[in-house]
């Protein structure tokens, strides 16, 4: 089924959050229930229109709205969904429901509740931009709610840094892709789908790819640079431990994705960038703190691997991966990190293992036939994170229990696609393969 | 008709006059101020609209000296005095800016400085520049390229000079001690942009270039170190004004992003100065409790290191753009790194404000004039900025 163009789905679904965070500031603290059933409310409304976006997808046929926002500049309000796009604002809209809900009107306030529906309509804009410079804008208007949801001094100071670094990168490599669009078409363009058609000398191409790496060593984060994800996952409550586990950690990979797998033909730096996640994933297995931090950056080496992986099936496992992975991450963010009662086995925390699971098959086994020595690395550091997680998580609470049905039923039903996480426009990996 | 251009330069000097008259501290009079103002801003669009032979280049930055203007006649403060000397100096600086001899504006704007320094210590750190500039004009005639570069030069000493002053002389009036920075620095970039565009062989780039790094190091270094408002106000100040220095190597492309930029900065250091007005050292930030307060300052010191998606973030395309075109890229990748370094220094002042479990006790909101001018510049720069990139193009055009 396709949607009638009149009816700006993309636009509505995006913006119905902020427009519940508007709402939802206007009872004071006394009218804790009304602001909840509020905010819940469009959360829910929500998800419903991103159910209906996901359900009746059909390739070919996917919405889009294009209107100019800047025409002298280049710049478009560009919203578009592919396959992978519509399971990704079902997946934001669903967590941003589960973060509503997971903690009663009295322990989430005013603030929180609105930085929360402002950080689901941050992550359904990163999930469906399709202009560079709305992608960034979306990009830094979530990374400044995440910030401020962490809410102490110290640990705001030090996750912005790093992730502004990040955001820093990703605005220069749209900044030198938006000129050379320029350069080379004769007029200013940031649309993205266009960055994939430009022509450069191979060196500057490996530069941009190291540099579009960076963006996602940064902000994934890559190993060594992870030291603001302890205290970060330690700061935050359920809620917002949800968002930043199982939707930020989308926002990194998300930009290589879309922005620069498509545009790296040649990936001269891509070895080096493999050691590193691969690293990362050994760091995971070894690291001897109880927290999520080494684990988080073990699996999103895992996906960066996948998404290096040269066969389409290796990426679409690290885009599954991608999404697995925030799922996953979701389901151990009910957990509350660092603790220090945390004693296993538990049947939940199987079901958390179990979700890292498929991806992880499949991105080892597209690598084996192209760097056995590094998927012997990345492996070995899988089995000792996964052996580590099974030990140290504590059963759950069974009002958190209870909120693990829609994260499994929702993993269930991404298992159940994979053909929408295949790359459609399979550009970058073709490029490779006629090489 | 090129007089009309000056044509607003007349009405704040009407406004000074009301202010320095009994009426001038009554609310009564404060309204008329303002009243004043906007009516010369009106000008200046009616002006615009009308073509009357007044640049366009002259009417956007004048219309950027008035909106400064009318916003601190607007503010809730009380420093009656150094307002009233901000509405000489506004006139000053749209003469500085509508008038095509620089002969007539380098004195306006020195000027202008020896009429907003109340102090008459460390006299010497204002003269040297000022007489450098002066000397310059003279030096202009038998060599460009010489005089052109202590014209730049001066100027921009004299600008940091003043604005320091200005802004440490008090932490209370702080919208209007901004002003006078802000429309300063707007009269200050009028010469340079338009010495730029017109003396394209002999502009002293090199010079601009030093003085733009040197400018946006300090203010990166000074916002990241600040513990004292005033410091950080300056500091941002100078990381602005280093900023707007580095767009003028961006040649003919480069105009319209730049006058964007100017008046991103506008926003971002009169918002700032409303939201900390009254505060005196970093920590006293987190006493804030009002919500509208800090979220002016938030978006205040965001767009002031042009962070994704506030004011002055859409200009960073094609001033880039231009940037790289003239073969100033390594200059830009340095520039980043530096407005990096301002991001992580104005998060500094949003995390404070922001940080939860602090019992706040400033219950003093931010004025209503503050929140308008935070709401008119989301949409104007953020939301639906067409219209005001097609304004600022035109009229970096106009300069040619």
């Amino acid at each position: 089924m396709s949607w009638p163009s009149a009816f700006p789905i993309l636009s509505v679904l995006v913006w119905t959050p902020a427009a519940g965070a508007l709402l939802s500031a206007f009872p004071g603290e006394d009218r804790a229930a009304l602001r909840r059933m509020l905010s819940i409310g469009f959360a829910a409304l929500s998800l419903a229109l991103a159910s209906a976006l996901a359900l009746t997808f059909e390739p070919g046929s996917s919405p889009r709205e294009l209107r100019r926002w800047i025409p002298t500049l280049g710049l478009s309000y560009d919203l578009f969904v592919d396959g992978f796009g519509s399971i990704l604002v079902l997946w934001v809209a669903l967590l941003a429901l589960l973060a509503l809900v997971s903690v009663g009107s009295r322990e989430l306030g005013r603030q929180a509740t609105c930085l929360i529906l402002l950080a689901e309509t941050s992550l359904l804009g990163l999930a469906t931009a399709s202009d560079g410079a709305l992608f960034l804008a979306f990009y830094g208007a979530c990374l400044l709610v995440l910030t401020l949801l962490l809410g102490r001094f110290e640990e705001m100071k030090t996750f912005f840094s790093f992730q502004t670094a990040g955001a820093t990168l990703a605005v220069v490599y749209v900044a030198i892709s938006y000129h050379l669009t320029w350069v080379q078409t004769g007029f200013p363009s940031a649309e993205i789908a266009r960055f994939s058609s430009l022509v450069t000398f191979p060196d500057s191409q490996s530069r941009m790819f190291l540099l579009g790496a960076a963006v996602v060593a940064f902000a994934a984060p890559l190993f060594p640079l992870t030291s603001w994800v302890s205290s970060a996952t330690s700061a935050l409550t359920t809620p917002g431990r949800l968002l930043l586990l199982g939707g930020w950690s989308l926002a990194g990979t998300l930009f290589f994705v879309r922005v620069v797998l498509p545009s790296a033909a040649l990936r001269e730096g891509a070895p080096f960038v493999m050691v590193l996640a691969a690293l990362s994933l050994l760091y995971a297995g070894l690291a001897s703190r109880r927290s999520w931090a080494p684990l988080l950056v073990g699996f999103q080496g895992l996906v960066v691997l996948g998404l290096l992986s040269p066969a389409a099936e290796g990426v679409a496992a690290g885009r599954a991966g991608m999404l697995q992975l925030a799922l996953a991450f979701s389901t151990l963010a009910l957990w509350k990190a660092d603790s220090e009662d945390a004693r296993g086995p538990a049947f939940t925390s199987g079901i958390a293992v179990a979700m890292f699971l498929p991806p992880s098959w499949f991105v080892l086994r597209e690598l084996w036939s192209t760097a056995p020595a590094l998927t012997a690395l990345a492996g070995l550091g899988l089995v000792l994170s996964m052996f580590r997680l099974v030990r140290t998580l504590p059963p759950l609470s069974p009002r958190r229990s209870l909120l693990l049905v829609p994260l499994v039923g929702f993993w269930i039903f991404s298992l159940t696609a994979p053909s929408r996480f295949m790359p459609a426009d399979s550009k970058a990996p073709a490029t490779v393969e006629e090489e | 008709m090129r007089i009309a251009a000056f044509g607003p330069a007349f009405l704040p000097l009407l406004a000074a006059w009301v202010l320095s008259s009994r009426a001038g501290a009554s609310r009564r009079g404060r309204w008329m101020v303002a009243a004043i103002d906007v009516l010369a801003l009106l000008l200046a669009a009616l002006l615009w609209n009308a073509w009357l032979g007044a640049d366009l280049f002259s009417l956007f930055l004048g219309a950027c000296v008035l909106g400064a203007l009318t916003f601190a006649a607007v503010s809730p403060e009380q420093d009656i005095e150094s307002l009233g000397l901000l509405h000489l100096g506004a006139s000053l600086s749209i003469v500085a800016v509508s008038t095509r001899e620089l002969s007539w504006s380098v004195p306006a704007i020195l000027l202008f400085g020896i009429l907003v320094r109340k102090t008459r210590e460390r006299l010497v750190l204002f003269l040297v520049p000022s007489v450098v500039a002066v000397a310059g004009l003279a030096v202009a005639a038998a060599s460009d390229e010489i005089g052109l570069l202590l014209v730049a030069a001066g100027l921009s000493a004299v600008w940091l000079v003043v604005s320091r002053e200005v802004l440490r002389s008090s932490t209370s009036g702080l919208v209007t001690r901004m002003g006078v920075s802000f429309t300063l620095l707007v009269a200050v970039s009028s010469v340079h942009l338009r010495i730029a565009a017109w003396f394209p062989e002999a502009a002293p780039l090199g010079t601009i270039e030093a003085l733009a790094f040197g400018a946006l190091s300090l203010g990166a270094f000074g916002a990241l170190g600040a513990m004292r408002i005033t410091t950080f106000l300056t500091a941002v100040a100078l990381a602005r004004a280093g900023l707007v220095l580095l767009a003028l190597l961006g040649g003919v492309h480069a105009g319209g992003p730049l006058l964007l930029e100017l008046a991103a900065s506008g926003v971002s250091l009169l918002l700032l100065a409303a939201a900390l007005e009254r505060t005196d050292t970093i920590d006293e930030i987190s006493n804030l409790r009002s919500v509208p307060r800090r979220l002016v300052l938030a978006l205040g010191a965001l767009s002031a290191c042009s962070f994704p998606p506030f004011p002055g973030f859409v200009a960073a395309f094609p001033l880039s753009s231009a940037l790289v075109d003239q073969g100033y890229s390594f200059s830009l990748l340095v520039a980043v790194a530096l407005l990096f370094l301002l991001a992580l220094g104005s998060m500094r002042v949003v995390a404070r404000a922001w940080e939860s479990g602090r019992t706040r006790k400033v219950e003093s909101t931010v004025g209503l004039a503050a929140l308008g001018l935070a709401i008119a510049a989301s949409l104007a720069f953020s939301i639906a900025p067409a219209r005001l990139v097609e304004i600022a193009r035109a009229a970096a055009l106009s300069i040619l």
